[in-house]
Protein backbone atom coordinates (compact mmCIF):
# COMPACT_ATOMS: atom_id res chain seq x y z
CA UNK A 1 0.00 0.00 0.00
CA UNK A 2 1.65 3.13 -0.93
CA UNK A 3 0.13 6.56 1.19
CA UNK A 4 -0.10 10.19 -0.20
CA UNK A 5 -1.39 12.71 2.20
CA UNK A 6 -2.83 16.13 1.64
CA UNK A 7 -2.29 18.71 4.50
CA UNK A 8 -3.50 22.01 4.47
CA UNK A 9 -0.17 22.97 6.38
CA UNK A 10 2.41 21.90 2.72
CA UNK A 11 2.65 24.52 0.38
CA UNK A 12 1.10 24.38 -3.29
CA UNK A 13 1.60 26.63 -5.86
CA UNK A 14 -2.59 26.43 -6.66
CA UNK A 15 -4.41 27.74 -3.62
CA UNK A 16 -7.39 28.88 -4.57
CA UNK A 17 -10.34 30.86 -2.92
CA UNK A 18 -13.47 29.49 -2.16
CA UNK A 19 -16.91 30.50 -0.71
CA UNK A 20 -16.33 27.50 1.31
CA UNK A 21 -13.54 25.90 3.65
CA UNK A 22 -11.53 23.00 1.32
CA UNK A 23 -9.21 20.79 2.61
CA UNK A 24 -6.21 20.77 -0.11
CA UNK A 25 -2.56 21.48 -0.52
CA UNK A 26 -1.84 24.85 1.20
CA UNK A 27 -5.24 25.94 2.16
CA UNK A 28 -5.71 26.81 5.68
CA UNK A 29 -9.42 26.12 5.78
CA UNK A 30 -8.56 22.94 8.24
CA UNK A 31 -5.33 24.10 10.16
CA UNK A 32 -4.62 20.50 11.45
CA UNK A 33 -6.48 18.46 8.33
CA UNK A 34 -5.48 15.49 6.53
CA UNK A 35 -6.50 13.65 3.39
CA UNK A 36 -4.37 10.52 3.33
CA UNK A 37 -4.67 8.38 0.25
CA UNK A 38 -3.60 4.82 0.22
CA UNK A 39 -3.07 2.77 -3.30
CA UNK A 40 -3.07 -0.69 -3.78
CA UNK A 41 -2.06 -1.54 -7.49
CA UNK A 42 -4.16 -4.80 -8.65
CA UNK A 43 -2.48 -7.54 -10.17
CA UNK A 44 -3.79 -7.44 -13.62
CA UNK A 45 -2.45 -4.44 -14.12
CA UNK A 46 -5.80 -2.10 -14.88
CA UNK A 47 -7.34 -1.82 -11.13
CA UNK A 48 -6.38 -0.04 -7.77
CA UNK A 49 -7.60 -0.34 -4.44
CA UNK A 50 -7.82 3.22 -3.45
CA UNK A 51 -8.42 3.67 0.44
CA UNK A 52 -9.18 7.47 1.58
CA UNK A 53 -9.36 8.59 5.32
CA UNK A 54 -9.48 12.08 6.67
CA UNK A 55 -8.41 13.24 9.85
CA UNK A 56 -8.41 16.13 11.75
CA UNK A 57 -11.32 17.93 9.68
CA UNK A 58 -14.59 16.97 11.60
CA UNK A 59 -17.09 18.61 9.18
CA UNK A 60 -16.05 16.09 6.33
CA UNK A 61 -16.07 13.05 8.36
CA UNK A 62 -19.77 14.27 9.60
CA UNK A 63 -20.38 15.24 6.29
CA UNK A 64 -19.45 11.72 4.84
CA UNK A 65 -20.90 9.32 8.09
CA UNK A 66 -24.52 11.48 7.65
CA UNK A 67 -23.85 10.72 3.40
CA UNK A 68 -23.97 14.20 2.61
CA UNK A 69 -20.71 13.73 0.76
CA UNK A 70 -18.76 10.47 -0.90
CA UNK A 71 -15.75 9.73 -2.01
CA UNK A 72 -14.50 10.44 -5.91
CA UNK A 73 -11.51 9.62 -7.60
CA UNK A 74 -11.23 10.71 -11.12
CA UNK A 75 -9.39 8.32 -13.37
CA UNK A 76 -7.63 10.69 -16.53
CA UNK A 77 -5.30 9.98 -19.51
CA UNK A 78 -5.39 13.19 -21.09
CA UNK A 79 -3.23 12.11 -23.96
CA UNK A 80 -6.39 10.17 -25.20
CA UNK A 81 -8.90 12.14 -23.64
CA UNK A 82 -9.78 10.24 -21.15
CA UNK A 83 -11.43 11.36 -17.91
CA UNK A 84 -13.84 9.46 -15.79
CA UNK A 85 -15.25 9.89 -12.17
CA UNK A 86 -15.76 7.23 -9.71
CA UNK A 87 -18.02 7.71 -6.96
CA UNK A 88 -18.13 5.40 -3.62
CA UNK A 89 -19.96 5.60 -0.26
CA UNK A 90 -16.87 3.28 1.06
CA UNK A 91 -13.82 4.34 2.48
CA UNK A 92 -12.52 1.82 0.34
CA UNK A 93 -13.25 1.91 -3.44
CA UNK A 94 -11.75 -0.54 -6.27
CA UNK A 95 -11.27 1.33 -9.21
CA UNK A 96 -10.97 -0.28 -12.66
CA UNK A 97 -10.07 0.90 -16.22
CA UNK A 98 -9.35 -0.80 -19.68
CA UNK A 99 -5.75 -0.33 -20.88
CA UNK A 100 -7.38 0.44 -24.72
CA UNK A 101 -8.60 3.65 -23.43
CA UNK A 102 -5.42 4.98 -22.32
CA UNK A 103 -2.81 6.93 -23.99
CA UNK A 104 -0.38 6.89 -20.90
CA UNK A 105 -0.26 5.71 -17.07
CA UNK A 106 -3.24 6.80 -16.08
CA UNK A 107 -3.81 9.57 -13.21
CA UNK A 108 -5.94 9.75 -10.01
CA UNK A 109 -7.50 12.60 -8.28
CA UNK A 110 -8.75 11.92 -5.30
CA UNK A 111 -11.94 14.14 -3.70
CA UNK A 112 -14.64 13.74 -1.12
CA UNK A 113 -17.42 15.73 -2.59
CA UNK A 114 -21.02 16.58 -1.41
CA UNK A 115 -23.69 15.01 -3.20
CA UNK A 116 -26.60 16.22 -0.88
CA UNK A 117 -26.10 20.08 -0.34
CA UNK A 118 -26.48 21.22 3.09
CA UNK A 119 -25.54 24.53 5.48
CA UNK A 120 -23.60 24.57 8.51
CA UNK A 121 -22.58 27.13 10.87
CA UNK A 122 -18.62 26.45 11.19
CA UNK A 123 -17.53 25.93 14.51
CA UNK A 124 -13.58 25.84 15.07
CA UNK A 125 -14.06 23.70 18.20
CA UNK A 126 -16.99 21.44 16.55
CA UNK A 127 -15.95 21.16 12.90
CA UNK A 128 -12.26 22.00 12.78
CA UNK A 129 -11.84 24.86 10.67
CA UNK A 130 -9.96 27.87 10.91
CA UNK A 131 -10.98 30.81 12.99
CA UNK A 132 -11.59 32.69 9.67
CA UNK A 133 -14.06 30.39 9.40
CA UNK A 134 -15.72 30.55 12.51
CA UNK A 135 -19.15 31.63 13.24
CA UNK A 136 -20.00 32.00 9.38
CA UNK A 137 -23.04 30.34 7.44
CA UNK A 138 -22.18 28.19 4.85
CA UNK A 139 -23.92 26.60 1.88
CA UNK A 140 -22.18 23.13 0.87
CA UNK A 141 -23.73 23.21 -3.17
CA UNK A 142 -24.21 20.12 -4.89
CA UNK A 143 -20.42 18.84 -6.22
CA UNK A 144 -18.67 21.46 -3.76
CA UNK A 145 -15.15 19.28 -3.26
CA UNK A 146 -14.56 19.48 0.63
CA UNK A 147 -11.45 17.58 0.10
CA UNK A 148 -9.07 17.16 -2.67
CA UNK A 149 -6.10 15.13 -3.07
CA UNK A 150 -3.06 15.82 -5.09
CA UNK A 151 -2.72 13.68 -8.10
CA UNK A 152 -1.26 10.98 -8.33
CA UNK A 153 0.47 9.47 -11.41
CA UNK A 154 0.72 5.97 -11.63
CA UNK A 155 4.70 5.39 -12.54
CA UNK A 156 5.75 4.03 -9.09
CA UNK A 157 5.75 0.61 -10.41
CA UNK A 158 8.97 -0.51 -11.51
CA UNK A 159 7.58 -1.68 -14.71
CA UNK A 160 6.34 1.89 -15.61
CA UNK A 161 10.16 3.11 -15.25
CA UNK A 162 11.28 0.55 -17.78
CA UNK A 163 12.31 2.03 -21.04
CA UNK A 164 12.96 -0.70 -23.52
CA UNK A 165 15.34 -0.06 -25.91
CA UNK A 166 16.75 -2.23 -29.05
CA UNK A 167 20.94 -2.53 -28.66
CA UNK A 168 22.72 -3.74 -31.69
CA UNK A 169 25.79 -3.93 -29.69
CA UNK A 170 24.44 -6.74 -27.69
CA UNK A 171 24.67 -10.44 -28.95
CA UNK A 172 21.24 -12.30 -28.79
CA UNK A 173 19.78 -13.20 -25.76
CA UNK A 174 21.67 -10.18 -23.98
CA UNK A 175 20.82 -7.13 -21.97
CA UNK A 176 22.03 -4.59 -19.68
CA UNK A 177 20.23 -1.81 -17.51
CA UNK A 178 21.52 1.60 -16.82
CA UNK A 179 19.49 4.08 -14.50
CA UNK A 180 18.60 7.46 -15.87
CA UNK A 181 18.04 10.66 -13.87
CA UNK A 182 17.95 13.47 -15.95
CA UNK A 183 13.92 13.87 -16.36
CA UNK A 184 12.42 11.55 -14.05
CA UNK A 185 13.82 8.11 -12.98
CA UNK A 186 13.88 5.48 -15.50
CA UNK A 187 15.90 2.22 -15.93
CA UNK A 188 17.09 2.39 -19.65
CA UNK A 189 17.39 -1.45 -20.92
CA UNK A 190 19.28 -1.96 -23.52
CA UNK A 191 18.09 -5.51 -25.39
CA UNK A 192 19.74 -7.73 -27.96
CA UNK A 193 17.53 -7.59 -30.76
CA UNK A 194 15.83 -10.89 -30.55
CA UNK A 195 14.96 -9.89 -27.13
CA UNK A 196 13.64 -6.99 -27.76
CA UNK A 197 11.41 -8.17 -30.06
CA UNK A 198 10.02 -11.03 -27.78
CA UNK A 199 9.25 -8.47 -25.73
CA UNK A 200 7.30 -6.17 -27.44
CA UNK A 201 5.34 -9.03 -28.99
CA UNK A 202 4.97 -11.97 -26.56
CA UNK A 203 3.61 -10.96 -23.47
CA UNK A 204 1.51 -13.75 -22.94
CA UNK A 205 4.64 -16.38 -23.18
CA UNK A 206 5.58 -17.04 -20.04
CA UNK A 207 8.82 -16.92 -20.38
CA UNK A 208 8.00 -13.06 -21.07
CA UNK A 209 7.25 -12.60 -17.13
CA UNK A 210 11.18 -14.58 -16.45
CA UNK A 211 12.79 -12.21 -18.22
CA UNK A 212 11.02 -9.40 -16.77
CA UNK A 213 11.52 -10.60 -13.48
CA UNK A 214 15.44 -11.44 -14.09
CA UNK A 215 15.10 -7.37 -15.53
CA UNK A 216 13.57 -6.18 -12.56
CA UNK A 217 16.45 -8.00 -10.46
CA UNK A 218 18.84 -6.33 -12.66
CA UNK A 219 17.55 -3.46 -12.10
CA UNK A 220 16.90 -3.32 -8.33
CA UNK A 221 20.94 -4.34 -8.16
CA UNK A 222 21.91 -0.93 -9.96
CA UNK A 223 19.69 0.69 -7.29
CA UNK A 224 21.72 -1.34 -4.54
CA UNK A 225 25.49 -0.06 -6.59
CA UNK A 226 24.52 3.32 -7.02
CA UNK A 227 22.06 4.73 -5.27
CA UNK A 228 22.19 3.25 -1.65
CA UNK A 229 24.59 5.77 -0.06
CA UNK A 230 23.24 9.11 -1.19
CA UNK A 231 19.72 9.58 -0.05
CA UNK A 232 19.93 12.62 2.11
CA UNK A 233 22.24 14.14 -0.93
CA UNK A 234 20.60 16.56 -3.38
CA UNK A 235 19.88 14.41 -6.94
CA UNK A 236 19.55 11.44 -4.70
CA UNK A 237 17.22 8.85 -4.53
CA UNK A 238 14.58 10.14 -2.78
CA UNK A 239 14.78 13.42 -5.00
CA UNK A 240 12.80 11.02 -7.14
CA UNK A 241 9.01 10.77 -6.54
CA UNK A 242 8.66 7.38 -8.28
CA UNK A 243 11.42 5.90 -6.27
CA UNK A 244 10.16 6.94 -3.19
CA UNK A 245 7.21 5.74 -4.07
CA UNK A 246 8.69 2.13 -4.58
CA UNK A 247 10.85 2.21 -1.44
CA UNK A 248 7.17 2.38 0.44
CA UNK A 249 5.81 -0.19 -1.70
CA UNK A 250 8.82 -2.71 -1.12
CA UNK A 251 8.16 -1.69 2.61
CA UNK A 252 4.88 -2.48 2.13
CA UNK A 253 5.25 -6.08 0.69
CA UNK A 254 7.98 -6.16 3.84
CA UNK A 255 11.43 -6.06 2.10
CA UNK A 256 13.93 -3.60 2.95
CA UNK A 257 15.01 -1.30 0.12
CA UNK A 258 18.44 -0.39 -1.67
CA UNK A 259 19.76 1.90 1.29
CA UNK A 260 19.45 -1.20 3.46
CA UNK A 261 22.17 -3.83 4.22
CA UNK A 262 19.81 -6.52 3.98
CA UNK A 263 18.17 -5.52 0.65
CA UNK A 264 18.83 -8.69 -1.86
CA UNK A 265 17.29 -7.42 -5.35
CA UNK A 266 16.96 -10.89 -6.68
CA UNK A 267 14.22 -11.32 -3.63
CA UNK A 268 12.49 -8.53 -4.33
CA UNK A 269 12.14 -8.76 -7.82
CA UNK A 270 10.63 -12.10 -7.48
CA UNK A 271 8.75 -11.50 -4.39
CA UNK A 272 6.99 -8.47 -6.88
CA UNK A 273 6.91 -10.79 -9.69
CA UNK A 274 7.33 -14.34 -8.71
CA UNK A 275 8.43 -17.30 -11.38
CA UNK A 276 5.33 -19.13 -12.23
CA UNK A 277 6.16 -22.61 -13.10
CA UNK A 278 4.08 -23.88 -15.62
CA UNK A 279 1.48 -21.51 -14.98
CA UNK A 280 0.39 -23.37 -11.78
CA UNK A 281 2.82 -22.58 -8.37
CA UNK A 282 2.65 -25.96 -7.50
CA UNK A 283 3.94 -27.17 -10.64
CA UNK A 284 7.84 -26.17 -8.89
CA UNK A 285 7.35 -29.13 -6.36
CA UNK A 286 5.84 -31.82 -8.90
CA UNK A 287 3.04 -32.04 -7.58
CA UNK A 288 0.45 -30.61 -10.78
CA UNK B 1 -9.07 -11.37 -25.66
CA UNK B 2 -6.38 -10.84 -28.23
CA UNK B 3 -5.08 -7.05 -28.54
CA UNK B 4 -4.52 -6.00 -32.03
CA UNK B 5 -0.81 -4.71 -31.78
CA UNK B 6 -0.70 -2.31 -34.97
CA UNK B 7 2.53 -1.15 -37.05
CA UNK B 8 3.67 1.81 -36.32
CA UNK B 9 7.21 3.85 -36.57
CA UNK B 10 10.05 2.89 -33.92
CA UNK B 11 8.59 5.63 -31.09
CA UNK B 12 12.09 6.73 -30.19
CA UNK B 13 13.22 6.78 -33.86
CA UNK B 14 10.64 8.60 -35.55
CA UNK B 15 11.26 11.09 -32.22
CA UNK B 16 14.46 11.59 -32.71
CA UNK B 17 14.32 12.22 -36.67
CA UNK B 18 11.70 15.18 -36.04
CA UNK B 19 13.80 16.50 -33.65
CA UNK B 20 16.99 16.39 -35.67
CA UNK B 21 14.48 18.16 -38.22
CA UNK B 22 13.08 20.95 -36.48
CA UNK B 23 16.48 21.75 -34.53
CA UNK B 24 17.46 25.50 -35.03
CA UNK B 25 20.86 24.49 -36.29
CA UNK B 26 18.88 22.37 -38.78
CA UNK B 27 17.09 25.59 -40.05
CA UNK B 28 17.67 25.57 -43.52
CA UNK B 29 20.91 23.49 -43.57
CA UNK B 30 21.10 20.09 -45.56
CA UNK B 31 19.66 17.66 -43.44
CA UNK B 32 16.08 19.79 -43.95
CA UNK B 33 17.10 20.29 -47.65
CA UNK B 34 17.35 16.42 -48.30
CA UNK B 35 14.39 15.84 -46.19
CA UNK B 36 12.32 18.10 -48.81
CA UNK B 37 13.60 17.18 -51.76
CA UNK B 38 12.76 13.74 -50.74
CA UNK B 39 8.93 14.39 -49.89
CA UNK B 40 9.14 16.52 -53.26
CA UNK B 41 9.07 12.67 -55.20
CA UNK B 42 7.32 10.55 -53.72
CA UNK B 43 9.38 7.17 -54.54
CA UNK B 44 12.20 9.34 -52.79
CA UNK B 45 9.95 10.19 -49.96
CA UNK B 46 9.59 6.57 -49.20
CA UNK B 47 13.01 5.28 -49.41
CA UNK B 48 13.87 8.23 -47.26
CA UNK B 49 11.54 7.13 -44.55
CA UNK B 50 12.59 3.42 -44.72
CA UNK B 51 16.26 4.27 -44.39
CA UNK B 52 15.82 6.55 -41.39
CA UNK B 53 13.18 4.85 -39.14
CA UNK B 54 12.64 1.48 -38.10
CA UNK B 55 9.04 -0.52 -37.98
CA UNK B 56 7.83 -1.59 -34.96
CA UNK B 57 5.97 -4.68 -36.24
CA UNK B 58 2.57 -5.42 -36.02
CA UNK B 59 -0.58 -5.55 -38.12
CA UNK B 60 -0.58 -2.72 -40.75
CA UNK B 61 -3.98 -0.38 -40.87
CA UNK B 62 -5.29 -0.87 -44.19
CA UNK B 63 -5.40 2.50 -45.97
CA UNK B 64 -8.86 4.40 -47.53
CA UNK B 65 -9.81 2.09 -50.69
CA UNK B 66 -10.02 5.16 -52.77
CA UNK B 67 -7.30 8.22 -53.84
CA UNK B 68 -7.53 11.24 -51.99
CA UNK B 69 -7.13 14.77 -53.89
CA UNK B 70 -4.80 16.65 -52.35
CA UNK B 71 -7.63 19.19 -51.06
CA UNK B 72 -9.61 16.18 -49.84
CA UNK B 73 -6.58 15.09 -48.07
CA UNK B 74 -5.88 18.54 -46.80
CA UNK B 75 -8.94 18.89 -45.50
CA UNK B 76 -11.62 15.95 -45.88
CA UNK B 77 -15.25 16.70 -45.91
CA UNK B 78 -17.18 15.15 -43.47
CA UNK B 79 -18.54 12.16 -45.10
CA UNK B 80 -15.02 11.05 -46.19
CA UNK B 81 -14.20 11.58 -42.49
CA UNK B 82 -16.94 9.37 -41.46
CA UNK B 83 -16.23 7.03 -44.36
CA UNK B 84 -12.63 6.76 -43.07
CA UNK B 85 -14.12 6.24 -38.96
CA UNK B 86 -16.15 3.60 -40.02
CA UNK B 87 -13.07 1.77 -41.79
CA UNK B 88 -11.03 2.15 -39.04
CA UNK B 89 -13.81 1.57 -36.13
CA UNK B 90 -11.53 -1.01 -34.46
CA UNK B 91 -8.64 1.50 -33.77
CA UNK B 92 -8.97 2.07 -29.84
CA UNK B 93 -7.94 5.58 -28.22
CA UNK B 94 -4.63 4.04 -27.07
CA UNK B 95 -3.18 3.56 -30.48
CA UNK B 96 -5.02 6.64 -31.46
CA UNK B 97 -3.04 9.10 -29.51
CA UNK B 98 -0.02 7.78 -31.15
CA UNK B 99 2.07 9.85 -33.40
CA UNK B 100 4.59 6.97 -34.25
CA UNK B 101 1.21 5.01 -35.39
CA UNK B 102 -0.16 7.98 -37.81
CA UNK B 103 3.06 8.71 -39.16
CA UNK B 104 3.06 5.13 -40.22
CA UNK B 105 -0.84 4.79 -41.47
CA UNK B 106 -0.17 8.46 -43.60
CA UNK B 107 3.01 6.63 -44.88
CA UNK B 108 1.18 3.54 -46.00
CA UNK B 109 -1.34 6.23 -47.57
CA UNK B 110 1.59 7.10 -49.57
CA UNK B 111 3.04 3.84 -50.57
CA UNK B 112 -0.39 2.64 -51.52
CA UNK B 113 -0.78 5.34 -54.00
CA UNK B 114 -4.06 6.58 -52.32
CA UNK B 115 -1.98 10.21 -51.58
CA UNK B 116 0.80 11.82 -52.82
CA UNK B 117 3.77 12.74 -50.31
CA UNK B 118 3.96 16.28 -51.83
CA UNK B 119 0.44 16.59 -50.00
CA UNK B 120 2.30 16.75 -46.69
CA UNK B 121 3.40 20.29 -47.34
CA UNK B 122 0.40 21.69 -48.54
CA UNK B 123 -0.66 24.23 -45.93
CA UNK B 124 -4.68 23.74 -45.41
CA UNK B 125 -6.43 26.08 -48.14
CA UNK B 126 -5.64 28.38 -50.97
CA UNK B 127 -4.64 27.67 -54.30
CA UNK B 128 -0.74 26.81 -53.56
CA UNK B 129 0.03 22.90 -53.70
CA UNK B 130 2.35 21.38 -51.86
CA UNK B 131 4.33 20.71 -54.58
CA UNK B 132 4.45 24.31 -54.89
CA UNK B 133 5.40 25.21 -51.65
CA UNK B 134 8.44 22.63 -51.57
CA UNK B 135 9.79 24.27 -54.66
CA UNK B 136 9.38 27.85 -53.37
CA UNK B 137 11.41 26.72 -49.86
CA UNK B 138 14.08 24.78 -52.09
CA UNK B 139 14.87 27.48 -54.89
CA UNK B 140 14.27 30.61 -51.86
CA UNK B 141 17.57 32.70 -51.33
CA UNK B 142 18.66 34.78 -49.00
CA UNK B 143 16.90 35.29 -45.63
CA UNK B 144 13.52 33.94 -46.76
CA UNK B 145 15.05 30.30 -47.46
CA UNK B 146 16.34 29.05 -43.89
CA UNK B 147 12.52 30.36 -42.94
CA UNK B 148 10.79 28.79 -45.50
CA UNK B 149 12.21 25.55 -45.81
CA UNK B 150 11.92 25.52 -41.97
CA UNK B 151 8.16 26.25 -42.11
CA UNK B 152 7.76 23.70 -45.15
CA UNK B 153 9.90 20.71 -43.03
CA UNK B 154 7.06 21.73 -39.66
CA UNK B 155 3.90 21.26 -42.12
CA UNK B 156 5.25 17.97 -43.40
CA UNK B 157 5.95 16.46 -39.86
CA UNK B 158 2.65 17.39 -38.60
CA UNK B 159 0.52 16.55 -41.12
CA UNK B 160 2.21 13.18 -41.01
CA UNK B 161 1.41 12.47 -37.97
CA UNK B 162 1.82 15.38 -35.64
CA UNK B 163 4.92 17.65 -34.25
CA UNK B 164 4.21 17.26 -30.11
CA UNK B 165 7.30 18.83 -29.85
CA UNK B 166 6.38 21.91 -31.11
CA UNK B 167 2.30 22.07 -30.73
CA UNK B 168 1.76 19.74 -27.43
CA UNK B 169 -0.33 16.83 -27.27
CA UNK B 170 -2.93 18.35 -28.94
CA UNK B 171 -0.82 17.91 -32.43
CA UNK B 172 -2.19 14.58 -32.75
CA UNK B 173 -5.75 15.52 -32.80
CA UNK B 174 -5.72 18.86 -34.49
CA UNK B 175 -2.95 18.69 -37.21
CA UNK B 176 -2.98 15.23 -38.74
CA UNK B 177 -5.79 14.70 -41.14
CA UNK B 178 -5.69 11.19 -40.48
CA UNK B 179 -5.71 11.52 -37.11
CA UNK B 180 -8.12 14.65 -37.06
CA UNK B 181 -10.58 12.67 -38.87
CA UNK B 182 -11.05 9.79 -36.25
CA UNK B 183 -10.76 11.66 -33.58
CA UNK B 184 -13.42 13.63 -34.67
CA UNK B 185 -15.85 11.01 -35.58
CA UNK B 186 -14.99 9.27 -32.38
CA UNK B 187 -16.06 12.39 -30.42
CA UNK B 188 -19.53 12.47 -32.73
CA UNK B 189 -20.18 8.66 -31.28
CA UNK B 190 -19.76 9.22 -27.97
CA UNK B 191 -21.47 12.29 -27.99
CA UNK B 192 -24.30 10.38 -29.42
CA UNK B 193 -24.43 7.21 -28.47
CA UNK B 194 -25.77 5.81 -31.15
CA UNK B 195 -29.14 8.19 -30.96
CA UNK B 196 -30.23 9.40 -34.34
CA UNK B 197 -29.13 10.54 -37.26
CA UNK B 198 -30.28 14.20 -36.74
CA UNK B 199 -28.58 14.39 -33.59
CA UNK B 200 -25.32 13.27 -35.69
CA UNK B 201 -25.82 16.17 -37.91
CA UNK B 202 -25.84 18.80 -35.11
CA UNK B 203 -23.36 17.30 -33.40
CA UNK B 204 -20.84 17.42 -36.70
CA UNK B 205 -21.64 21.29 -36.70
CA UNK B 206 -19.69 21.72 -33.57
CA UNK B 207 -16.96 18.74 -34.26
CA UNK B 208 -16.66 19.43 -38.08
CA UNK B 209 -16.41 22.97 -38.08
CA UNK B 210 -15.32 25.49 -40.91
CA UNK B 211 -12.40 26.63 -38.80
CA UNK B 212 -9.18 25.03 -37.89
CA UNK B 213 -8.80 27.04 -35.14
CA UNK B 214 -13.08 26.01 -33.68
CA UNK B 215 -11.85 22.27 -33.52
CA UNK B 216 -8.31 23.46 -32.19
CA UNK B 217 -10.03 25.55 -29.30
CA UNK B 218 -11.99 22.54 -28.71
CA UNK B 219 -9.71 19.93 -28.53
CA UNK B 220 -7.46 22.06 -26.23
CA UNK B 221 -9.75 22.24 -23.68
CA UNK B 222 -10.61 18.33 -24.01
CA UNK B 223 -6.90 17.04 -24.59
CA UNK B 224 -5.06 19.63 -22.37
CA UNK B 225 -3.59 18.20 -19.15
CA UNK B 226 -4.98 21.11 -17.06
CA UNK B 227 -8.27 20.80 -18.55
CA UNK B 228 -10.51 21.45 -15.75
CA UNK B 229 -13.71 18.70 -17.53
CA UNK B 230 -13.70 16.50 -15.61
CA UNK B 231 -14.78 13.68 -17.32
CA UNK B 232 -16.03 12.49 -20.96
CA UNK B 233 -19.69 12.96 -19.73
CA UNK B 234 -19.90 16.85 -18.89
CA UNK B 235 -17.70 16.94 -22.20
CA UNK B 236 -20.59 15.43 -23.72
CA UNK B 237 -23.51 17.68 -22.56
CA UNK B 238 -21.67 20.77 -23.20
CA UNK B 239 -21.04 19.58 -26.97
CA UNK B 240 -24.79 18.27 -26.94
CA UNK B 241 -25.80 21.69 -25.59
CA UNK B 242 -23.52 23.60 -28.12
CA UNK B 243 -24.96 21.46 -31.31
CA UNK B 244 -28.17 22.46 -30.22
CA UNK B 245 -27.55 26.20 -29.52
CA UNK B 246 -26.15 26.22 -33.26
CA UNK B 247 -29.16 24.42 -34.49
CA UNK B 248 -31.53 27.06 -33.26
CA UNK B 249 -29.48 29.69 -34.29
CA UNK B 250 -27.24 29.21 -37.09
CA UNK B 251 -25.75 32.98 -36.78
CA UNK B 252 -24.97 32.72 -33.51
CA UNK B 253 -21.76 34.08 -31.78
CA UNK B 254 -20.96 30.50 -30.30
CA UNK B 255 -19.86 29.06 -34.14
CA UNK B 256 -16.88 31.19 -33.89
CA UNK B 257 -13.63 30.11 -31.67
CA UNK B 258 -13.65 32.91 -29.51
CA UNK B 259 -17.50 32.11 -28.46
CA UNK B 260 -16.48 28.49 -27.74
CA UNK B 261 -13.79 29.97 -25.51
CA UNK B 262 -15.82 31.88 -23.59
CA UNK B 263 -18.27 29.16 -22.79
CA UNK B 264 -15.52 26.83 -22.05
CA UNK B 265 -13.94 29.18 -19.94
CA UNK B 266 -17.21 29.89 -17.94
CA UNK B 267 -17.73 25.63 -18.14
CA UNK B 268 -14.01 25.86 -16.22
CA UNK B 269 -14.58 28.32 -13.66
CA UNK B 270 -17.61 26.37 -12.43
CA UNK B 271 -15.98 23.10 -12.18
CA UNK B 272 -13.35 25.24 -10.23
CA UNK B 273 -15.02 24.98 -7.56
CA UNK B 274 -17.51 22.39 -7.92
CA UNK B 275 -17.48 18.73 -9.46
CA UNK B 276 -19.60 18.31 -12.63
CA UNK B 277 -18.49 14.84 -13.02
CA UNK B 278 -20.47 13.30 -10.29
CA UNK B 279 -23.61 15.55 -10.57
CA UNK B 280 -27.04 14.13 -12.18
CA UNK B 281 -27.14 14.50 -15.94
CA UNK B 282 -29.97 17.16 -16.14
CA UNK B 283 -28.43 19.30 -13.40
CA UNK B 284 -25.18 19.50 -15.46
CA UNK B 285 -27.43 19.87 -18.77
CA UNK B 286 -29.13 22.56 -17.20
CA UNK B 287 -26.09 24.43 -16.42
CA UNK B 288 -24.61 24.22 -19.71
CA UNK B 289 -27.80 25.34 -21.17
CA UNK B 290 -27.38 28.37 -19.09
CA UNK B 291 -23.92 29.26 -19.94
CA UNK B 292 -24.13 28.78 -23.40
CA UNK B 293 -27.35 31.34 -23.91
CA UNK B 294 -25.49 33.84 -21.62
CA UNK B 295 -22.33 33.77 -24.39
CA UNK B 296 -24.82 33.30 -27.21
CA UNK B 297 -25.64 36.52 -29.06
CA UNK B 298 -26.68 36.63 -32.68
CA UNK B 299 -24.13 38.27 -35.33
Amino acid sequence: MIEVATEAKSLNSAVRGHAFPTLESGNVSFPDGRYVIGFEPGRDGCSFTVRHRVEGAKLISDAIAEGLAQFVCTVASPLSSYRISHVSTEHSQEIRWNNDDMGEPPMFTPMVVVLKAFQRKLSQQLHGVHELWHGRNVTFELGTRLALGDVVLMRSSILNMLLFERDLELSEGEFRVEAEDREGFRFRVHLAQDLHRFLRYNAADQRHSHIVTHIVGACFGVLKSDFSEDEDEEGGWRSFRGLVAMAEMLKARELPHWADEDFAPELAASRLYPHTIGGHPDAANGEE
Amino acid sequence: MSITVYAEWDEAGYTRLRRSLIRKSAKGADVQREFLEAVRDTPDFLLYMEEHLDLREGTELEPLAERMSEAEFGNPPSDTERRLFDAWQELTPRIACRVAFWGRVTFRHIEQGRIESTFLAGNGGGTVTGAQRIDTALSATGEESPKSMDACVRTVLRRMGGLPEVRGNRSVYVNCPLARAWWRERLVAEVTAGEDDELQRHIRTVVHPESQQYWEELVTFVVSRNSVFGSVEVRNILVRTLARALDRSPTSSLRRATGLKQVCRAVSIVQASRELSVLPYDHVAQLMETIVQLHSAET
